[in-house]
């Protein structure tokens, strides 16, 4: 079974080039938000946890963390998102493979581009393009559910599901 | 006592709830109060994103 599109590790490695020239300012440009942006990203992340605590309800979760991955062919299946109440890591894999996270106890959106594992702050820019992809993809999961694969991991432990995500290993956690 | 033909029917064609499998893959149910309250608020964010973040000078 395919949820995910899987990276071709040659293909990866056949444009690596593109990473260094890459035009994208992802990791660059970092900004200091001002109170009326932290209080949208306060306001994502209860509506994270309203969805977390929707599933739990749903499924008689107790604990953990919820991965979730478009099925193949709905429109975003470069992208899964691993949640827990307080935070959010998306990997998204296009022509370059990047790795999000926005924690409550930093309220900033993070950023790390393949192959590196090092988390950056994020530029203003790369706020709104990461929400509006997000948003999407919620908007999607909530209209048609049934093309999404919802998959919960027991112990939220922050260390650990940061080690969890992983940019291309989707399969081990399904 | 007449027995209602109906309620024979209806216990045949009852269906049991599937228990969720081992594997630990979850359902996400849709089309009830809470998903008509998650989506209000995901518009009410989807609307505001641009305000906050489309015009911001970059440091």
């Amino acid at each position: 079974m395919s949820f995910f599109k899987k990276i071709n590790m040659h293909d990866l490695e056949s444009r690596m080039h593109l990473l260094d020239q890459s035009s994208d300012q992802e990791v660059s440009d970092t900004v200091e938000l001002n109170s009326k942006q932290q209080e949208f990203l306060k306001r994502y992340l209860k509506f994270q946890a309203f969805f977390i605590k929707k599933v739990q309800k749903d499924n008689k979760m107790t604990d953990g963390y919820l991965i979730i991955v478009p099925t193949k062919g709905s429109g975003n299946d470069d992208i899964y998102l691993v949640l827990t109440p307080k935070n959010l890591y998306m990997v998204r894999n296009d022509v370059n493979t990047f790795k999000f996270r926005l924690t409550s106890h930093m309220l900033r959106l993070d950023v790390a581009r393949y192959p590196s594992p090092a988390f950056l702050p994020s530029g203003v820019k790369t706020y709104q393009a990461f929400f509006r992809q997000l948003f999407s993809v919620f908007r999607r999961m909530l209209d048609f559910p049934s093309q999404f694969v919802i998959s919960t991991k027991e112990g939220s432990q922050l260390s650990s599901v940061e080690d969890a995500i992983q940019y291309a290993q989707i399969d081990k956690y399904l | 006592m007449e027995i209602n033909p109906n309620l024979r029917t209806f216990r045949r064609t009852k269906k049991k709830t599937k228990k969720s499998s081992k594997t630990g893959k979850a359902m996400f149910l849709a089309s009830d109060a809470d998903t008509s309250t998650m989506s209000s608020a995901l518009d009410q964010l989807e609307s505001e994103l641009d305000e906050h973040f489309g015009s911001t000078e970059e440091t």
